[in-house]
């Protein structure tokens, strides 16, 4: 994690400067704001990656020496359908078109998102769970 | 629930089926990375060939002096249609697409880490892009203000009518449907690489997607917030850029181009990536300079965003040097990468199948492209060919170069993983080159007509200009562009009628999509090879040692 | 009169190492400037634009040297290294002290450049203290409109007649530049220059012709409907002509 965490920790960096070298050479409110706040989304994900990855001893993805055997097992909760993907978008794409045209398409765009949204989350961890395969593969 | 041991026991290659065999509602529900990818890059593909039609029509309307053959206020609604379509629903979403198919299959991983987010996405930019397109069905036509959508052009007032205010809400929707794909490939490479795929053996492609998704996090969300004042702007009356009533237009240019300038490099940097997957496997040489080009790219999108203003050069409202000197900086490590990549050639066995010529292509003509933008970040030049043809033939050297050139590079390249099956080497070559003639006839001359002054976005020119002849040259090369994609369009038909089948890596391929049978199985991988380098399926192939320990390796 | 100095042939050699190796490669392009192929753009037609278009011929002679090695390199290596035989090839993957120096000579370059847009830049954008003419030029949807400070003088866009605006050459003149609804530009090819106008800000810049004629302008910011109309001729007359006209104009406008 120290590396994935050390690109978000140099965008903050690399803004911390930016910003201050523009602020001081233009003092133009908009862009120096946009650039300070750039600097947040580095800092936020970037402190955080750094600070677990010092909690944690590196991850199979992390050292250069694990083998493919190391990680055989489950590794996550993969959802294999769910129709409520293509419902909130077409609940978004509703109240969207409600901004646009009136209030009356906007509510039942609203009423699909929030269905939708319910139905996701009721959805839970069904479905395949893959690992990686265990043994070492076979030459070609 | 199946179990990876169940599936070990699965065929190699399952018979190659067209994508669009499956069932209309399995396409619906779908979460698979797969699917969605080439959704994605289906979807861009027809609203390319949206974006090339009212292309056509611009071009056919520039071809003579005076012409008529778009009025006035058809020209401006073909030409924000033709910069917003291209932009915003072909190139940004084919690199997303392409990431969303290869990122998992790069890193080993079963899947995207949130694959029902992943859906989302693509259902929310479909949904937006129809948007955006069906303000030419309404009573005043679509938006017609430029795809940069200027304030305080764009406001209730000088653009009435609900084809702008679609083209807002729609591009708010594939905005959003962007930031959450990024955040799932974000998510994707820091979480699910398998074991011993360390952050500095990922595929170039997936480290320029990983960067590229970086940026669009910077990006974006100020591109939604910009829409969302627009959009209040112009129904609640919120006056931030009514100039009569305390506002500020130029605000409007600042966040737009905080947005605009990094999307140029969102544009660009998955294709930087498919040219430096494709080079190596051609070329049968490792990438010159990986960790060169990491850096290269972690510097150009850094320096991406702090030159938001060489846009904005003209208005006379922002700081010269500043933005000079990081708009020129910015052709440094660009330049690394094309060096990088000649030395990744250098010594080599080249050979040139078509995803070859097309990364080639891109060379040559992103070259181009580079140097005019170089000319583009000297303000006093600027003077000159700012909002002219220059920069239009500028931006399509650039964007035309990476996301066309480099984007059928991307599939010829994987097209035989993706589907199991060869497109025709013999169309494929015909395809590159009426593309590369054709390409070059249309914006080659277009530099030129900049330079002598023809603005860009006017409907029609004065014969006594000078402009005609090489106003009927770009427009003979646009319908050169044309037949070209008839040509890939062609080519996909034949190798749906006649297949021939491709195999698991019918390239010699370096990274571990080639691994994978073709199409790859659901979850991707039945086995992995041991991950030792950048390349872990050479190395098995060609039973090389860990890279370091021995530079020169022979085949045995 | 001689008050145009050739500015690029008096400029003093710059001080650090760097910027005189660059200024003496780029310079002596400069002082050639009439060898040196245009580039298909117009050559100028004021002072500050004769100042870009030598700017201009250096930095596409210095991009074209950059273009022709890359491209040459390019071609070099797909011709040299062609698949014959099956062998695989050398895999030696880095280099670090030429992939250093194909990282520091870029930025020299590009240093370079930014040294010579910088100076331009000041020169083209420096406005006079006492200017001879002052015009206030304001865009509006869809036309211009010029008034000349200090007198009666108004021309604007009626109808399809594209509005003149008439200037003396050999002499400094002063436009302040606004606009009433949208986002205009002021653009003179001839010139090179360019300036966009926009509501709320006003900007100013100087013109100083050197040689008479009639240039056609553009509007170059796309401003609605009829942005292609927007167009306008600049006529330099000498200074005879231009008094001559600044008369009959008076009078038009007080009877």
């Amino acid at each position: 994690m120290k590396i994935e965490g050390s690109i978000f920790a140099g965008v903050a960096a690399f803004f911390a400067v930016i910003a201050g070298l523009y602020w001081f050479s233009s003092y133009e409110d908009a862009g120096s704001v946009l650039l300070v706040t750039t600097i947040g989304l580095g800092a936020i994900p970037g402190a955080w990656l750094i600070w677990i990855s010092r909690r944690h001893p590196p991850r199979l993805e992390d050292r250069d020496d694990a083998t493919i055997a190391e990680g055989a097992g489950r590794i996550g909760s993969f959802p294999e359908s769910s129709v409520w993907p293509l419902a909130f978008a077409g609940g978004a794409s509703l109240g969207a078109l409600g901004l646009v045209f009136g209030i009356w398409l906007a509510l039942p765009g609203l009423l699909v998102m929030v269905i939708s949204m319910i139905g996701a989350v009721q959805e839970g961890r069904r479905g395949q769970e893959p690992g990686y395969p265990s043994g070492e593969p076979d030459s070609p | 629930m199946t179990l990876v041991e169940d599936r070990e026991a699965a065929p190699e290659a399952e018979p190659p089926e067209h994508p669009e065999a499956t069932g209309l509602l399995k396409w619906f529900t779908t979460t698979d990375h797969k699917v969605i990818g080439k959704s994605y890059m289906v979807t861009a593909f027809v609203f390319f060939c949206v974006g090339g039609v009212l292309a056509l029509l611009l071009r056919t309307q520039l071809a003579q002096p005076n012409n008529t053959l778009l009025d006035q206020q058809d020209y401006n609604q073909v030409f924000t249609m033709h910069g917003t379509i291209m932009m915003y629903l072909f190139a940004t979403p084919f690199g997303f697409g392409l990431a969303n198919y290869f990122v998992p299959l790069h890193i080993g991983a079963p899947d995207m880490a949130f694959p029902r987010l992943n859906a989302l996405s693509y259902w929310l930019f479909l949904g937006g892009g129809i948007i955006v397109v069906s303000g030419f069905l309404t009573s005043g036509g679509a938006a017609s203000f430029g795809w940069v959508s200027y304030a305080p052009l764009s406001d209730a007032v000088h653009t009435p009518g609900a084809g702008a205010d679609l083209w807002i809400v729609g591009l708010a929707l594939t905005g959003l449907a962007t930031i959450a794909t990024a955040v799932n490939i974000v998510t994707t490479v820091f979480c699910l690489r398998a074991p011993g795929m360390t952050m500095f053996r990922m595929p170039i492609f997936t480290w320029n997607m990983l960067v590229t998704s970086v940026l669009a996090l910077m990006a974006f969300p100020v591109l939604t917030a910009a829409l969302a004042l627009l959009f209040c702007d112009r129904h609640f009356g919120m006056r931030i850029f009514d100039v009569d009533r305390g506002g500020v237009p130029i605000l409007w240019q600042h966040l737009f181009w905080f947005f605009g300038h990094p999307e140029v490099y969102i544009i660009v940097l998955p294709f930087f990536g498919v040219v430096t997957q494709v080079l190596p496997v051609f070329s049968r040489r490792p990438i010159f300079g990986y960790t060169g080009i990491v850096f290269a790219t972690l510097a150009i999108a850094g320096l991406s965003v702090g030159v938001w203003a060489h846009h904005m050069f003209t208005t006379g409202a922002v700081l010269l040097p500043y933005f000079s000197a990081m708009s020129f900086l910015i052709a440094v490590p660009t330049g690394v990468k094309f060096f990088n990549w000649i030395g990744t050639m250098w010594g080599g066995k080249i050979s040139f199948p078509t995803p070859m010529l097309f990364s080639l292509g891109f060379m040559v003509v992103f070259l181009l492209g580079g140097l005019s933008g170089v000319l583009l970040a000297s303000p006093p030049i600027d003077f000159q060919v700012h909002d002219t043809y220059f920069v239009v033939a500028h931006m399509h050297y650039v964007l035309f170069g990476s996301a066309v050139f480099a984007g059928f590079s991307a599939a010829y390249f994987w097209y035989p993983k993706m589907t199991g099956r060869m497109l025709r080497e013999g169309w494929g070559k015909l395809h590159f080159w009426i593309l590369f003639i054709g390409f070059n006839l249309t914006f080659f001359p277009q530099h030129i007509l900049g330079e002598r002054g023809m603005p860009r976005r006017i409907q029609t020119y004065g014969a006594g200009e000078h402009l005609t002849f090489l106003n009927l040259l770009s427009t003979i090369g646009s319908f050169l562009i044309g037949i070209s994609t008839l040509v890939f369009i062609v080519n996909m038909w034949i190798s749906w009628r006649k297949p021939v089948l491709a195999g698991d890596d019918p390239w010699g391929g370096h990274t571990l999509e080639w691994w994978s049978s073709s199409p790859p199985v659901t979850h991707n991988f039945t086995s992995l090879p041991p991950i030792r380098s950048d390349r872990p399926v050479w190395d098995v192939r060609h039973g090389a040692p860990e890279r370091g320990q021995a530079e020169e390796v022979h085949s045995p | 009169m001689s008050v145009i100095a050739p500015t690029h042939r008096l400029r003093p050699l710059p001080r650090s190492p760097w910027a005189r190796a660059a200024a003496s490669a780029i310079g002596l392009l400069a002082l050639t400037g009439c060898e040196v192929p245009d580039f298909g753009a117009p050559h100028g037609a004021t002072t500050q634009g004769k100042d870009t278009f030598h700017l201009w011929q250096g930095a596409v002679v210095a991009a074209l040297v950059v273009g022709v090695i890359v491209w040459g390199l390019i071609f070099y290596v797909i011709i040299r290294y062609r698949r014959r035989d099956d062998e695989i090839p050398s895999q030696r993957d880095k280099n670090i002290p030429l992939e250093i120096a194909y990282t520091i000579v870029p930025v020299i370059i590009v240093a370079g450049l930014f040294y010579f847009t910088v100076t331009t830049q000041d020169r083209i954008n420096k406005v006079a203290a006492h200017p001879a003419v002052q015009i206030d030029v304001t865009g509006f949807q869809w036309g211009w409109k010029f008034q000349y400070t200090g007198t009666p003088i108004t021309v604007a866009s009626q109808g399809d007649s594209k509005p003149v605006l008439v200037l003396p050459v050999d002499q400094t003149t002063r436009i302040t530049l606004r606009a009433v609804d949208v986002i205009h530009g002021f653009y003179v090819p001839e010139f090179l220059f360019k300036r966009d106008a926009v509501p709320g800000l006003v900007n100013t810049f100087d013109f100083h012709p050197v040689r008479t004629g009639t240039f056609l302008g553009h509007c170059s910011v796309f401003c609605g409907l009829r942005h292609a109309d927007m167009l306008f001729d600049v006529s330099v007359l000498s200074r005879a002509d231009y008094g001559r006209w600044l008369s009959d104009q008076q009078a038009k406008g007080t009877s």
